[in-house]
């Protein structure tokens, strides 16, 4: 009794007091503008709906990483071939292969092989095993021993081919006047390619470059 | 779940992304991979005369190392902007370093064709797919 007597006693005396002293003293706390925006950001952050995802260091770190997996997945993908122009045809190269266009596809040049074209030095002692004549194309294979050596005359039309080309570097020979597109494959296959105006003249073999370089220049209509 | 949903989520994802770069840089020859260890040369060609369609296909390998090709050839009909259906294939197998094939179709309606030709070509039991698109042309 007299103990709740004295508590409201004191309470009584000294409250007024002191809220006096507070009001005097104690000024509304104003927060500074960057510490407004930090708490404003948070909140902001907090509301959006992938904040779990992103609420810790270790979680952003892991997004980005799988950011960039997911980026480097997609360049992959979408690797697209690098496009140049060699002798006188457009290349479309690729990691393992190459597209080649002849440049020219002029309306005068036949639809359809009308004359053929054969190699005329250098072929001694070598067996034709195989020959194909279609409208658009005219092949010949010839072997002597180990060494083979593939000639094929195209019309322009119907020459966009797919070549290995991987890690070969394409140059440019000059054929009898004509501007020859030359590369080794990985394979030992050297292979000259040009345009004659008329007709596409492909030539590949293991013979060697300057057996090859001598043969492509003895290339002529033979029918 | 959230959690679980999200760890699954990534799990696919970096599965995807090895198995990508994996592909790229592989030297395996896998059949979605050509490697052009056995193709020397492939060619699809598709001509048009009046309604009859000539498909040309041909790969060429390398003597002594390849042994034989099989050439599936589809001829296409554009339906659309970004689809195309099948008309008519054909498969022929030779066994050899160089394989061809040619084959006609008769009678076909107006539209956009296209060749395609996917070639397998084998050296032994090991072997690459090549799948390779002619020029379109219209009747």
């Amino acid at each position: 009794m007299y103990e709740n007597n004295f508590t409201k006693a004191l309470y009584d005396a000294l409250t007024p007091e002191y809220d006096n002293l507070i009001h005097d003293t104690v000024e509304a706390h104003v927060f500074s503008a960057k510490f407004e925006k930090k708490m404003k950001k948070l909140i902001k952050r907090r509301k959006k709906t992938y904040y779990r995802i992103i609420n810790t260091v270790g979680k952003r770190v892991a997004c980005a990483v799988l950011a960039f997996l997911v980026a480097s997945s997609v360049t992959v993908l979408s690797v697209k071939a690098l496009r140049e122009a060699v002798a006188d045809f457009f290349i479309s190269i690729y990691e393992k292969f190459s597209t080649v266009q002849p440049i020219n596809e002029e309306d005068t040049a036949p639809l359809t092989i009308e004359e053929i074209y054969g190699i005329t030095y250098g072929i001694e002692g070598y067996e034709i095993i195989l020959e194909e004549k279609t409208d658009s194309r005219f092949f010949r294979i010839y072997v002597k021993d180990n060494i083979v050596i593939y000639f094929s005359q195209y019309i322009k039309d119907a020459y966009a081919p797919d070549i290995n080309t991987e890690n070969a570097e394409i140059i440019t020979i000059d054929i009898n006047g004509y501007s020859a597109m030359y590369f080794l494959d990985n394979n030992d296959f050297h292979n000259l390619i040009w345009d004659n105006g008329e007709y596409i003249i492909n030539i590949d073999s293991n013979c060697g470059k300057d057996a090859l370089i001598d043969i492509a220049k003895s290339v002529q209509k033979v029918e | 779940m959230f959690k679980r949903l999200t760890s699954l989520l990534c799990a696919l994802v970096l599965s995807i992304s090895f198995g990508v770069c994996n592909t790229a840089n592989a030297a395996v020859v896998t059949p979605d991979a050509p490697a052009y260890s056995y193709t020397n040369e492939c060619n699809s060609y598709l001509s048009v005369s009046g309604t009859t369609a000539t498909c040309e296909s041909y790969a060429t390998g390398y003597y002594n190392k390849t042994d034989k090709v099989v050439i599936k050839q589809i001829l296409q009909k554009k339906t659309s902007s970004v689809s195309w259906e099948d008309v008519c294939s054909w498969t022929t197998t030779v066994y050899s370093f160089h394989g061809s094939a040619i084959n006609n179709k008769y009678s076909l309606s107006s539209g956009t064709y296209r060749l395609k030709t996917v070639f397998t070509v084998y050296a032994g039991t090991s072997y690459e797919t090549i799948t390779k698109y002619s020029k379109e042309k219209t009747i």
